[in-house]
């Protein structure tokens, strides 16, 4: 009984004659995100990838990774056999039995691309749900409302069954739309701007605001480990640490205290730009949501902006808590998010923060700071990368 | 001495002890505070968690860090009956379990749940499970017999009869000794414990599936999620994760060469019976000197410095009712005249001769209990 997995094309078919692009890039990550699981023989044919292990590899922890490359529409755990009803049939109650035995009712659904078969696909159907009837008593069919569909497809190569279809991760190959940094606080909303931003197909690096002594080695430690769980979704991300405590002290000591925020964001955006130039990345991610709090209204947000020439892209910026606590439950991020250290952006908070900050007032309280010196200290001295 | 008792406890590889001493001494920061020793600290109770994670095939995030199978048991059983009793009210648990769940049943039952103890089949667990069971509870592996449950094949069950039930495994028995998949088993939470497989007592652990939700039983500190509230012991914790990594370099065919050496000789010993299954683990021998009180024989060998154990450490006192043999079934000689031979990794086959020389001399030494058997 060979077990293998069949991951479905997604967004990527679409593609024109540039469509080999992103099959190869796809192949590509597939390959990168299973390779310490052991060989594998992987290819392509009717926008199916098919993978097949050459050394006995644990097909579950195959199946879980395979969901969570980007570029897949659905992934599925299928059974191949010979182009015979007589091999079909014997192998469909072998194979799915452990699927069969916890539902009640099931349908069969059959697919034959290969219009040689004898049999039509009605008839597939018939001779292949009478089986499993006969194999498990307890099972009724049920055409409409099935707790499973069994799908028995006729390919150019051979048999297939399956009856576990889970969604894959959606979206557009890793890589394939270029790079960005993503400015990543430890907070719930970043990791998943992060994701998202991914899923459209762009390769991620972290850049983190480090600011000790007011933020611990547990703070960064937090994360590194969100850094890691996004490395599920971004194989091979890494995240660029960047000691801020010299900016915050300086923007504390000189400026006025209702502009903290906005200043801090201005020379976070500024740093950050500096590290896109040199990661060669074309954009800057934020996890910044319109209203969510002072430094992300209109005007706030204006005003990042406007300090540097970058492109910032904001994937949350329409959305509401509730559903980014969604996304970051659903890709692992959420309880990591959650622990309850200090992190950057909760250093020196105003009481009172402008919300409607003018550029006039951010340029007088600029003033007062060695912005230039400060951002090149902050980009040089004590930086570090974490793999 | 010839230690055969380590079903009960095993004793720790120097290397494990050695570690606890240094972690003592070098790592005895609180592992929950924040400055870097508490870090260092926190090493070991990480390192543990990837170990347990990488046999169990879960992620470290899913290990709670406890104090031991019993806690571990514990805190499943009534942990997911608190979190459930608005689902339903039965629990469902074989008659074989051990004291830490079996007792839990009985508590939980005296607490109004409807208990229902299954036999170790899979036609006993299909007849018990409803759409109102809450908990279904087995273990692995038995340990007072060996034998192994059908456990692989009762979540399927489950999640058939549509039951909101919390499917806990005690896998006390099994972990490190065989395959032991949680991704396999599909089971909701799964207990362990370190000095089964010669790490230190006073520590296991319990795999708690991510989002399943259960309650805590002790109250205080944030620990484990609040779920093992009090001070880490991380010293243990650095031994257990040294325990695993270093059995998990022994070879297991090593009991079934023990057990095959034990099962010849005992075929030329006419008295003794094997209860054990032949498809049990290699690691438990159950047998009963029959005619025979099995703690005479117990004492006998003792008086040798050969050290057994009399059905469960945990049961010996309760003859009967309280024994696994007398809940399967088995007449009085049987339960009376019942020992558990249990192989640790560094047995010798010279060990198990000179215990079958032992018991061979039984009959000469040893007045009978029952004399027409």
């Amino acid at each position: 009984m060979e077990q293998l997995i069949l991951a479905k094309c997604g967004e990527i078919v679409l593609k024109g004659l540039n469509r080999s692009k992103f099959d190869l890039m796809l192949i590509k990550n597939l390959k990168r995100s299973i390779a310490d699981l052991g060989e594998f023989d992987i290819s392509l044919a009717q926008s199916t990838v098919y993978i097949r292990s050459l050394s006995g590899a644990d097909m579950e922890e195959v199946f879980a990774r395979t969901k969570r490359v980007f570029g897949f529409a659905a992934v599925c755990m299928a059974y191949m056999c010979e182009k015979s009803m007589e091999s079909i049939l014997g192998l469909a109650p072998e194979c799915l039995a452990e699927t069969l035995e916890e539902v009640n009712t099931f349908k069969v659904e059959a697919k034959r691309s290969d219009k040689r078969f004898p049999l039509k696909s009605p008839e597939i159907c018939r001779e292949v749900g009478g089986e499993l009837l006969k194999s498990f008593p307890h099972l009724r069919v049920d055409v409409h409302h099935p707790d499973v569909t069994v799908t028995v497809e006729v390919r150019d190569f051979g048999a297939y069954i399956h009856a576990v279809r889970e969604p894959g991760a959606g979206g557009m190959p890793y890589g394939s739309n270029g790079r960005a940094c993503l400015l990543l606080s430890g907070g719930i909303d970043s990791p998943v701007a992060g994701y998202m931003m991914a899923k459209r197909g762009l390769k991620l690096t972290g850049i983190h605001f480090f600011s000790p002594p007011y933020t611990g080695e547990r703070a960064k430690q937090k994360v590194v480990t969100l850094a890691k769980e996004l490395q599920a979704y971004c194989p091979g991300m890494k995240l660029h640490v960047v000691h801020f405590t010299e900016a915050q002290e300086a923007i504390r000591d000189h400026c006025s205290e209702e502009y903290f925020t906005v200043i801090m964001r201005r020379m976070m955006m500024r740093v950050a730009y500096e590290l896109m130039k040199k990661t060669r990345s074309g954009a800057l991610i934020t996890g910044e949501s319109l209203g969510q709090v002072a430094s992300q209204t209109m005007d706030a947000l204006q005003l990042t902006d406007s300090v540097t020439n970058a492109l910032v892209l904001r994937p949350l910026i329409g959305m509401d808590k509730e559903e980014i606590v969604q996304i970051s439950r659903r890709i692992g991020t959420f309880d990591t998010s959650i622990q309850p250290y200090e992190d950057c952006c909760t250093v020196f908070t105003p009481k009172h923060p402008k919300t409607k900050p003018t550029l006039r007032d951010i340029e007088r309280e600029e003033a007062k700071l060695d912005i230039e010196g400060l951002v090149d200290r902050a980009v040089h001295l004590n930086y570090e990368i974490i793999e | 001495m010839i230690y055969l008792d380590n079903s009960a406890t095993t004793r720790p590889y120097e290397e494990v002890t050695a570690l606890i001493a240094e972690e003592e001494r070098l790592r005895f920061a609180n592992a929950s505070a924040l400055y870097k020793p508490a870090l260092e600290a926190e090493a070991g109770i990480l390192a543990a968690k990837r170990q347990i994670a990488s046999v169990l095939r879960c992620t470290p995030e899913e290990v709670l860090i406890t104090t031991g199978g019993t806690y571990s048991n514990n805190l499943a059983l009534f942990g997911a009956c608190d979190a459930r009793k608005r689902m339903g009210n039965r629990v469902v648990m074989s008659k074989v379990e051990h004291p830490s769940v079996y007792v839990c049943g009985d508590i939980l039952m005296s607490r109004g749940f409807e208990v229902v103890y299954a036999e170790p089949t899979l036609a006993s667990f299909e007849e018990a499970i409803n759409d109102k069971t809450i908990l279904v509870a087995a273990m692995l592996v038995n340990n007072e017999t060996g034998l192994r449950l059908p456990v692989e094949r009762i979540a399927g069950i489950i999640k058939r009869k549509k039951a909101p039930a919390h499917f806990h495994v005690d896998g006390v028995q099994a972990f490190g000794k065989i395959p032991t998949s949680v991704a396999a088993l599909k089971c909701d939470s799964f207990s362990i414990s370190a000095h089964k497989l010669k790490g230190p007592k006073g520590i296991g652990a319990l795999y708690l599936k991510k989002g399943v939700r259960i309650k805590n039983i002790l109250f205080g500190g944030e620990q484990e999620g609040g779920m093992v509230p009090g001070t880490y012991n991380s010293p243990a914790a650095a031994g257990f994760s040294k325990a695993i990594e270093l059995y998990q370099k022994e070879d297991p065919a090593h009991f079934e060469a023990l057990r095959r050496r034990f099962l010849e000789r005992a075929a030329g010993l006419p008295f003794i019976q094997i209860n054990s299954p032949a498809d049990g683990v290699p690691y438990i021998l159950n047998i009963s000197c029959m005619g025979y009180l099995g703690e005479n024989v117990l004492h006998f060998l003792e008086g040798k410095e050969i050290y057994v154990s009399q059905g469960s450490a945990c049961s010996s006192k309760k003859a009967r009712s309280g024994s696994v043999l007398g809940r399967l079934g088995h007449d009085e000689p049987t339960v009376m005249g019942a020992l558990r031979i249990s192989f640790g990794i560094e047995n010798t086959l010279e060990e198990v001769d000179a215990l079958m020389d032992a018991l061979a001399e039984v009959p000469a030494k040893i007045q009978k209990l029952y004399k027409d058997v």
